[in-house]
């Protein structure tokens, strides 16, 4: 039994620890329908890519996409590259190369004559010409547009190149068989050669990675990794674990002077200064490793099979094998752990953890590690120890001796004095030299400043001499050159006044001689010199347990919900179980920075150790368009959209892979909204805009602070539609006007002509009636019928029915617009009968009457021959021979013209004019006079169809 | 990465016998004779599967090494493969996993990566790098030998694995826990100086 408990005290006094990174579980990426991710790229813009061996994927942190190859083809995709504009390039297994975007696909090069080879880097200049390394063809150069293989000096014979990179010369390296290959493409072209006689520890290399200043990382076959140095020109061998480590698969360069290495069945960190480790791969992970990538954020990606685990490796974890961890010190490459049993002190070279001071019975609440590498140790209720490493003795100190309290909460220091925060008060610690040859001087600050008994919870010594004091219910205290006094804090810029802390846990420094401190409400206030409040979390994930400072400026804030990382730009990170922490109970005020800036931080069961990480300038949610729809809208910012394509769709994604699912949007659309829109969604539609400009803008962020986040923003304007803009209706309303205009200018003319018409009929009416009144007529027509009544009473009779004849035709048309053409001949015959009977022989008619149909203007004929005879003479020496013609199209009415001497004072000239104006509107065909030598003739057109109705 | 790749189409073995050809002539022309070969090598492969052991050897491997290019080139009949536990398993073997019908032989052919001068007595560990030919279906492996050279004579040995997934054997689900997914193969040969006429 005893040997035992012996062996079981040697294995508690020695047990060996790991440091490890926490892959976290959740969410693993799964590729689904995928057997090997074998290359994990990140671009420029932070985008992680995946080659599988079914081509490529695009992954945001949420979800993955495939971004198919042009021809459809499920192949392995051997290299992801970028080229100097930012387009993504895969290439394949079977020699196919294409580009590619997020959006959709781009160009694909034709390279039938790579067909067959595996395509194994592709490699832009300076001046975005395109190299192309193949397994099995060499290597290839695009020059315009057409491809050829360089064969320079060696190159010809070099068929296989495992991978390649251009370095900061602008000198391609080849990584083949035969050692590396060194190719300067500018002229003057050279090559040269790094091999077994440059001491390259293995012929075959299978990885080139370039390293942040520009020294190139060297993956061997069989010889784990090396390292090229520009500046000394040699080749570093790298000490590796095994002598055999295998073949490097991946090679991520890691922080500077780090890079990290996989195997099929292992993740190896190396550091320049000497050293590796190996990487403690999680258990889930049952297939080879596929490939690996160090984030531009410090996360670690390893492709298993179809998985993807990511680690954070700012926080590696380490389990001492105690329990019951409540404070912590660092010294000497120890790590001091002071448990509920005791002393503990982890080596970290040794990486064994040893119990001290055996013998003393300790419930250790607080340590302090001084400038000389003592170790002040407070415990519950056992007064004070002071040990010293190196010679392994101890003082104690206890109430007795001068101690407020022998229960010491926290102990903070500065050279040769210590301060104590106890459950009972504070006390002033001082010696001289050595405190375990000299007097020690004790001072209570109950007697000294009078300072009450209550608990005081921690004693922060700040670099510029002050040093504070967070108590229980009585705020803050500060001890400056001998002068203790309370510190006001001007609570008037918190909004709720039981915000105020008078209660304090922890303490910390921050730029600028200001302090931190958190209070019992989880509430964390930086504070001026004179007490005001700078800046103000309120903090509702439980209470802070430590405030500690990295050495990057930055600030932990430790509490069970998790880290906030304030970094020295304000900007917050929230380290949880999702973000590669795991469950954490953090104890109070037991977190300490180290020498090389890192924090100590420690759990009941485990330690933490936070790495800073120098390269986080600026940390915040990178934002990237997905689809946009109109598609105008992609790379076009002020797109015109029509009216009828009046909305907008949006899918956009943030990209944060330490915690994507801590990522929060917020977008609003300006011109639209006015407030922004809250959302974990991935996208925004807006439809039915009204016409008018508008800005889209969405952001991204991980902490829920927007105010540094990058924004995303589309401008466009909605034009109106076609009959809404002002051209239009200006154009319109210039087109309506000068139609009414020309509408009522047309129908006044119309108007007048019709008026003119009513006249010329009205006239005619007159004159017809004037001619047929015209006693002139009736006087000779009763005087021919005098002298036919005394010779001939038949033919009396008759000439009256003719003359009756007449005036029933003339009154029954005279208001007629057309009358028929035999009506109009009948009536003229009654005319000419009345006219014969009055000239005799001297008058004679000839008809020449085709047919009767059709229709004339009334009286038109009979005023024809009215005016032969009006205006010729008539007599036995000159007779009169009137001749009326109708064809098909006229009537035709003429005769020799044998004018009077005097003109009828009667003939006004009116009659035939009248007759013409009138034919006009009757048809389109005009009347036709027609005066020759001895012929008067006229032709009035008869109308056919255009009969008024 | 790129090591476990299939190259398709090669008919490497029969390019290598040809330029052994032009090679001979050649260098005998200029008399730097320095092909080393043999036709009685031994080479035998165990499965180690949870049920069953099973072993085979063939003590017929052909083989040259042209000390000169540090190329070679390896060939067995797979009907030459004797032991076995019984007559119905290499019946089986010959017949159903290896197709003998339609590929009676399995190559190796490639060139050797470390510069090593042969004709010089000595022990090298080098890296064959080559085409593997089995079942038909090629692959490229780097393999591990370790060549004991007299001058006159080179000892060759090596051992490897061979993933059956690899040359696409496909052994029946009925017999999976007889025979193992990766063969340990080992090769034994003496290649010596061919005599100049």
């Amino acid at each position: 039994m005893k040997i035992y408990c012996l062996l079981l005290l040697v294995f508690t006094c020695s047990h060996v620890f790991s440091q490890d990174f926490y892959f976290r579980k959740e969410p693993a990426l799964v590729v689904e329908d995928v057997r090997q991710i074998n290359i994990i790229f990140q671009a420029e813009d932070q985008m992680i890519w995946l080659g599988t061996d079914k081509g490529i994927f695009w992954y945001d942190g949420r979800r993955y996409r495939q971004s198919p190859r042009p021809d459809q083809q499920l192949v392995k995709v051997t290299c992801i590259s970028q080229s100097r504009h930012g387009q993504i390039w895969a290439g394949y297994e079977d020699g196919y190369l294409h580009t590619m975007s997020a959006y959709g696909n781009g160009r694909n090069i034709v390279a039938d004559s790579l067909r067959g080879s595996l395509i194994s880097g592709l490699l832009f200049n300076d001046a975005d010409q395109l190299f192309i390394t193949t397994y099995g063809k060499g290597i290839w150069m695009v020059d315009g547009d057409t491809l050829k293989r360089v064969r320079f000096q060696e190159l010809a014979q070099i068929d296989d190149i495992y991978d390649a990179l251009f370095d900061r010369q602008g000198r391609l390296w080849l990584a083949t068989d035969n050692g590396i290959w060194i190719y300067q493409s500018q002229s003057p072209e050279s090559l040269s050669h790094i091999g077994q006689d440059q001491r390259l520890p293995d012929e075959i290399v299978t990885q080139l990675e370039l390293s942040g200043n520009g020294d190139i990382w060297i993956g061997l076959y069989d010889h784990g990794l090396a390292y090229y140095a520009m500046d000394r020109d040699t080749v570093v061998s790298l000490k590796s674990l095994q002598s055999s480590v295998g073949n490097v698969i991946g090679l991520s360069k890691g922080r500077p002077g780090e890079s990290w290495m996989a195997t099929e069945k292992s993740i190896t960190l190396y550091k320049l200064d000497g050293g590796s480790k190996e990487i403690k791969l999680p258990s889930e992970m049952k297939d080879r490793v596929g490939s690996l990538l160090y984030d531009i954020s410090g996360n670690l990606w390893v492709a298993n099979g179809n998985k993807i685990f990511v680690a954070n490796t700012r926080f590696e974890f380490s389990e001492p094998g105690i329990s019951g961890i409540q404070a912590l010190a660092v010294s000497n490459n120890k790590i001091w752990l002071g448990c509920e049993s005791g002393l503990y002190a982890m080596d970290r070279q040794k990486q064994q953890v040893s119990r001290y001071l055996e013998n003393e019975k300790m419930n250790i609440l607080s340590m302090y590690s001084d400038d000389a590498g003592l170790l002040w140790i407070g415990t519950f209720g056992q007064g004070l120890y002071c040990f010293d490493p190196r010679t392994k003795r101890h003082l104690h100190l206890t109430e007795k001796d001068g101690l407020s309290n022998n229960s010491i909460l926290n102990i903070d220091g500065q050279g040769q004095t210590i301060w104590l925060a106890t459950l009972g008060g504070i006390t002033e610690v001082g010696w001289k030299g050595n405190p375990f040859n000299n007097e020690i001087s004790i001072i209570g600050f109950n007697d000294k400043f009078d300072f009450p008994e209550v608990y005081v919870y921690d004693v922060f010594a700040g670099p510029d001499g002050k040093v504070w004091f967070g108590t229980d219910g009585k705020g803050l205290y500060v001890y400056e050159k001998g002068q203790f006094r309370f510190f006001e804090t001007k609570a008037d810029t918190i909004a709720r006044t039981d915000d105020h802390p008078k209660t304090i846990y922890s303490i910390a420094a921050g730029r600028n001689n200001t302090i931190w401190i958190s209070g019992v409400k989880g509430q964390i206030l930086q504070l001026g010199e004179s007490g005001e409040i700078l800046d103000h979390f309120q903090g509702n994930q439980g209470l802070i347990k430590s405030l500690v400072l990295s050495g990057e400026d930055e600030m932990l804030m430790i509490r069970e919900a998790g880290i906030h990382v304030m970094n020295r730009f304000g900007q917050l990170n929230l380290y949880t179980e999702s973000s590669g922490l795991s469950s954490f109970t953090p104890t109070i005020n037991a977190a300490v920075q180290d020498e090389d800036g890192s924090v100590w931080i420690a759990d009941t069961e485990r330690i933490l150790h936070y790495l800073p990480f120098r390269e986080d300038t600026n940390q915040r949610v990178r934002m990237h368009l997905l689809d946009i729809s109109p598609i105008s809208l992609l790379n076009e910012q002020f797109a015109l959209l029509k009216a009828d394509s009046n909305f907008i769709e949006v899918r956009y994604t943030g990209l944060w892979y330490q915690d994507p699912a801590s990522v929060r949007y917020r977008y609003k659309l300006i011109g639209h909204d006015q407030n922004w829109v809250y959302t974990q969604d991935l996208g925004a539609v807006y439809s039915n805009l009204s016409p008018g400009q508008y800005t889209f803008i969405v952001e991204g962020s991980h902490n829920e602070d927007f105010s540094n986040a990058q924004s995303l923003t589309r401008a466009f304007v909605v034009r109106p539609p076609i009959y809404l803009r002002s051209w239009f209706i200006a154009g319109a309303s210039l087109l309506l006007t000068w139609l009414a205009y020309a509408y009522f200018t047309a129908r006044i003319k119309r108007i007048n002509k019709l008026h003119e018409l009513e006249k010329e009929k009205t006239m005619l009416r007159l004159h017809a009636i004037q001619a047929q009144v015209n006693p002139h007529f009736l006087f000779n027509s009763f005087n021919t019928l005098a002298g036919i009544i005394e010779e001939n009473q038949v033919a009396a009779v008759d000439y009256v029915d003719q003359l009756s004849g007449f005036f029933r035709g003339v009154l029954t048309h005279r208001n007629a617009e057309l009358i028929r053409l035999e009506e109009e001949l009948e009536m003229v015959r009654n005319y000419i009968y009345i006219l014969q009977k009055r000239y005799g022989t001297n008058l004679s008619i000839h008809e020449e009457i085709a047919h009767s149909a059709g229709w004339i203007a009334p009286l038109s004929i009979q005023m024809l021959v009215e005016n032969a005879i009006k205006h010729n003479i008539v007599s036995a020496e000159k007779p009169l021979s009137i001749s009326i013609v109708v064809d098909h199209e006229w009537v035709t009415v003429f005769n020799p013209v044998q004018p009077k001497i005097n003109a009828s004072t009667e003939s006004t000239g009116f009659g035939l004019s009248s007759l013409v104006a009138r034919y006009v509107y009757l048809t389109r065909k005009k009347i036709e006079i027609r005066q020759e030598q001895n012929t008067f003739a006229v032709r009035i057109p008869i109308i056919y169809n255009d009969k008024p109705v | 990465m790129f090591i476990t790749r299939v190259r398709i189409g090669t008919s490497l073995i029969r390019s290598f016998f040809i330029y052994m050809f032009f090679a001979m002539i050649f260098t005998r022309a200029i008399g730097q004779d320095k092909i080393y070969s043999t036709q009685i090598g031994t080479i035998s492969f165990t499965s180690e599967a949870p049920l069953e052991i099973i072993t085979a050897t063939s003590k017929k491997m052909e083989g040259v090494i042209d000390a000169n290019g540090l190329i070679f080139a390896f060939s067995v009949g797979i009907r030459t493969f004797e032991g076995f536990n019984n007559g119905l398993q290499q019946q089986h073997f010959y017949e159903n996993y290896l197709e003998t019908d339609k590929y009676p032989t399995a190559t190796y052919s490639g060139k050797i990566i470390e510069h090593i001068d042969l004709s010089k007595p000595g022990s090298h560990k080098v890296r064959s790098k080559g085409q593997l030919n089995i079942h038909g279906r090629s692959k490229e492996r780097i393999l591990k030998v370790e060549l004991i050279s007299t001058g006159s004579e080179v000892k060759v040995s090596a051992e490897f694995l061979v993933p059956l997934v690899d040359h696409q054997i496909e052994v029946p689900r009925i017999v999976n826990q007889k025979i193992a997914q990766e063969i340990n193969v080992a090769v034994h040969g003496t290649l010596t100086l061919a005599v100049k006429p």
